[in-house]
């Protein structure tokens, strides 16, 4: 065979190959996977590295949903300026919804939020003042989490034909800043059936604190629990309250399995949540007499 | 090699220094030859340190001749060190190289900070100090390395860390400063460099070794303590001889009113304070001071008037510490008064009748903020040999002078009478009263409302981080010469305001300057509107303020309580407000300059 052939038949394989890869790959994209929130950020020169006396000046925010779930109820402030430096306005504004990533909006809602500023006067002949603040942004979301799991009543029989089950398994995320973790199932034998416990870990892997978790359904095989409840601080069975020093919780939900033998299943939470997250910035009021030290 | 490990190679393992000398020139007669010299070298050179030491606090403003004895002892000790390490020539040139290196640095390069200069500098400096390693296969290391001791020396001596102080405004203990200024340094590095048998008595060769020992470890903490920030500027910053040794004396006469803070430890030891030992060493600095401000007044010890003069400072004290305030780290340029003996000032003369002498000294005033300043000056002649002898001169130049720019200079001329004569050795003090000036001062404080306890854990160290950290909790002002010092809050220095609790605003004027705050005219808060009872009288305004006899105390104002504040603090619409307090005084301020003169009169 003549060379340009080969090398025709090769160009044509890997022009196939790489058609059909390209294919498969966006119809099996997982958004929900990660843990991905919203993400902020200034857009550039806004505000300005240096801010002059008595001018004005913009802070432009992007926000972009990083997560696979929609926000609502979003809030923006920005808290901790003093007045006579920088007097920004307003300094609080809402966004009632960011669509989270998914097939028809790959990379998440995204939106530009817009402070007008007014710096003041430099104190006496002081070179500069740095005005540190906080962009705090609240928010409400969901996680939602679903798997294919082993169900056995004798989970520590080892000669059962069917499936083979798992005592803890381990998740990295769902796509949101709140995630189940890590899920562990334990069996109690009740006569030829068995009462079974998932204990479900739940972590805030994102920057931001969450207070409150809400457990809106909980199933196995499409069928609600018998009886879920959060471990720890709650409002309720169904509502877990978390504190500053500790972003987790545990959930424990029970039933009982009327088949003698193993079996595959659906397990499925959703779960909403609030959201905040406090970021530290600053903005630099600068003498122009001086001459740039930094 | 840390300086630890310098100086323990000069000071440390002594007869084994004096085998490795012996080795060095290679004959134990030489080397003995050798310890007789390195004694007697280092022996007047703690003889010259002390001297010299004893020159700078007696002669007080001759700064040029402590800068020069000073540079001729950092040579000495160079020679003294090479002495110390063997006779061989190439020794004393390793030693003396860096100390070259140094000081074409600071005076034929104008102490150039310029980082391609330095790149230079540096690199060719340490390739010859490699070369000369590497030729003499490593034995110069060692010397090389030592030669960076009278350089070190050299900086300590003529005032680095004062410099620092004042020009950089480094906040460094008290401690540390008196350590620095109240050390003869020459003296010590004499000591460094004696052998440990530098004596035929064992007891003198004890002492001997054992005030190197308590000198190194006083040199490790001098310079361990102070934490000396980076230096952003890129070229001449450093200092002239005259602003070190200004600086220093100046700093040294603010500390002269205490006891050295080192003499006061080594007292509550031997007095075995063991279990109080801050306690004591804090009564003995208190009751110096006290005792230094009664006798300034001019009481005499032991009198009646004396000891009332003391209960009465000790009353003052007990009223409460001033409200402290830092240094506002922004503001660069403060506003200086100073009085300069320029070199063509006559300081000693030869004339025929001694009346109508014009001495100039030149008014240099560094007015950032632009203030309409009013100067008022006089001077006075004393007899150095009969005080009694006392009369004021004649300011020719203009004893009342207007001044608005920003660098503004003048010269002020002291004219000797002319119905009297001088003849002989005079103290000349020309005084300078500037009216009208303006310091001011800011304060920040968070308002958070009233908050629970979850979001107080949650949010404060958040604030105390981006609002207050190190020192913005206190009031930051210019270096002025004065400068007001205020604190507001549930506590005066708590940053965190809550509006459940009472609120407390303290204040207090603070002499930053060598000179005397002589009146105040009046004081004003701004920002304080809707905060109650801080609106009343004396609290946030007030003019005429009483002034404490003793020119350095710290003079207090009207402390006033609240339970009081606007309605948007009280309940921010945010999670918490930050809000900027001011405060400013007008006051006039007395500065002095002495020098000495002396008049010959011809005779025929």
């Amino acid at each position: 065979m003549k060379l340009t052939n080969v090398l025709i038949i090769v160009v044509l394989a890997i022009f196939l190959v790489g058609c059909g890869s390209s294919g498969q790959g966006t119809a099996k994209t997982n958004f929900k996977t990660g843990s991905g929130g919203l993400r902020t950020s200034f857009f550039n020169n806004a505000p300005p590295d240096k801010i002059y006396p008595n001018s004005d000046f913009r802070i432009i925010l992007q926000i972009k949903n990083e997560a696979a779930y929609d926000l609502t109820a979003g809030e923006i402030s920005i808290i901790g300026l003093e007045e006579k430096y920088f007097e920004v306005g307003p300094v609080r504004q809402v966004f009632p919804l960011l669509e989270g990533r998914s097939l028809l909006n790959p990379s998440g809602g995204k939106m530009f939020m817009e402070f007008e500023g007014k710096a003041g006067k430099l104190f006496q002949n002081a070179q500069n003042y740095r005005g540190n603040y906080f962009l705090k942004t609240k928010f409400k979301s969901a996680v939602e989490f679903s798997d294919t799991i082993c169900l056995s009543p004798r989970l520590y029989e080892i000669y059962d034909s069917g499936c083979n089950p798992q005592e803890k398994k381990g998740y990295s995320g769902q796509g949101a800043p709140l995630a189940i973790t890590d899920i562990e199932l334990v069996a109690y034998p009740i006569g030829t059936g068995a009462k079974i416990e998932f204990r479900t870990r739940l972590k805030n892997l994102g920057n931001g604190m969450i207070s409150h978790i809400n457990l809106k359904s909980a199933r196995l095989g499409g069928v609600e629990f018998q009886e879920c409840e959060f471990q720890g601080p709650v409002v309720n069975a169904h509502e877990a309250l978390l504190s500053a020093n500790k972003q987790e919780s545990m959930l424990l939900c029970e039933t009982t399995l009327a088949s003698s033998s193993s079996y595959e299943t659906t397990l499925a939470f959703d779960f909403d949540y609030d959201y905040e997250m406090k970021e530290q910035h600053q903005l630099n009021l600068v003498n122009p007499n001086v001459q740039s030290y930094w | 090699m840390g300086i630890g490990g310098i100086i323990g190679g000069a000071a440390g393992g002594e007869a084994g220094t004096v085998a490795t000398m012996a080795k060095y020139t290679g004959a134990a007669a030489v080397g003995k030859q050798v310890l007789g010299a390195g004694k007697n070298l280092s022996w007047v050179l703690v003889i010259l340190g002390i001297i010299h030491y004893a020159f700078r606090v007696v002669s007080g403003g001759n700064y040029g001749m402590a800068f020069i004895i000073s540079l001729g002892l950092f040579v000495f000790s160079g020679y003294a060190l090479s002495q110390r390490m063997g006779q061989d020539s190439k020794d004393r040139w390793a030693i003396m190289f860096p100390m070259l290196v140094f000081v074409m640095w600071y005076f034929y390069f104008g102490a150039s900070y310029d980082p391609m200069f330095l790149a230079y500098f540096l690199g060719i400096s340490f390739g010859v100090m490699l070369l000369l390693g590497i030729v003499t296969k490593g034995e110069a290391t060692k010397a090389e390395l030592l030669g960076f001791l009278p350089v070190l020396f050299l900086f300590l001596d003529i005032g680095l860390i004062p410099f620092l102080v004042e020009k950089l405004h480094v906040q460094i203990t008290p401690l540390v400063q008196g350590l620095v200024l109240f050390m003869p340094w020459w003296t010590f590095f004499g000591f460094l460099t004696l052998p440990s048998d530098a004596s035929e008595n064992s007891s003198v060769n004890f002492l001997v070794n054992l005030t190197k020992i308590l000198g190194i470890l006083y040199l490790v903490f001098v310079i361990v303590a102070p934490a000396i920030p980076n230096v952003g500027y890129t070229q001449g910053n450093l200092p002239g001889s005259a602003e070190f040794e200004d600086a220093q004396a100046r700093l040294r006469e603010k500390l002269g009113e205490k006891e050295n803070p080192a003499v006061s430890n080594w007292k509550c030891l031997i007095a075995g304070r063991f279990t109080d030992l801050q306690e004591c060493i804090n009564e003995r600095q208190t009751n110096s001071e006290l005792r230094s401000i009664c006798l300034a007044e001019g009481f005499e010890d032991g009198s009646t008037a004396y000891n009332k003069c003391i209960t009465e400072q000790e009353d003052i004290r007990k009223q409460g510490a001033p409200v402290s305030g830092v240094n506002d780290p922004t503001i660069k340029e403060p506003t200086i008064v100073k009085m300069v003996v320029g070199q063509y000032f006559p300081k000693e003369m030869t004339h025929d009748t001694g009346k109508g002498i014009d001495y100039p000294v030149n008014l240099e005033i560094t007015n950032p903020r632009k203030q309409n300043l009013t100067f008022e000056f006089s001077c006075n002649f004393t007899n150095q040999k009969n005080k009694k002898e006392n009369f004021v001169g004649k300011i020719v130049s203009g004893e009342k002078l207007d001044f608005d720019g920003e660098n503004p200079k003048t010269t002020v001329i002291c004219q000797s009478p002319s119905d009297k004569g001088l003849n002989g050795s005079y103290k000349l003090v020309y005084y300078a009263t500037i009216k009208g000036l303006t310091s001011s001062s800011k304060l920040q404080r968070a308002f958070i409302g009233d908050r629970d306890e979850k979001w107080k854990q949650e949010w404060v160290p958040k604030i105390m981080s981006a609002h207050f950290s190190s020192n913005s909790r206190l009031s930051q002002g210019a270096p002025d010469l004065a400068r007001i010092n205020f604190g507001y809050g549930n506590t005066i220095e708590d940053p965190i305001v809550q509006s459940k609790y009472g609120q407390t605003l303290s204040s207090s004027i603070e002499n930053l300057g060598n000179g005397k705050i002589v009146n105040v005219e009046s004081y004003i808060f701004d920002g304080f509107q809707g905060f109650g009872d801080l609106g009343g009288e004396g609290c946030t305004s007030g003019d005429k303020v009483n002034l404490p006899t003793s020119g350095r105390s710290a003079i207090p104002l009207k402390t006033c309580f609240t339970k009081t504040m606007p309605s948007d603090l009280s309940n921010p619409s945010v999670d918490y407000v930050l809000k900027e307090f001011e405060a400013t005084i007008v006051y006039d301020y007395l500065i002095e300059r002495s020098t000495t003169i002396k008049v010959n009169l011809v005779t025929t």
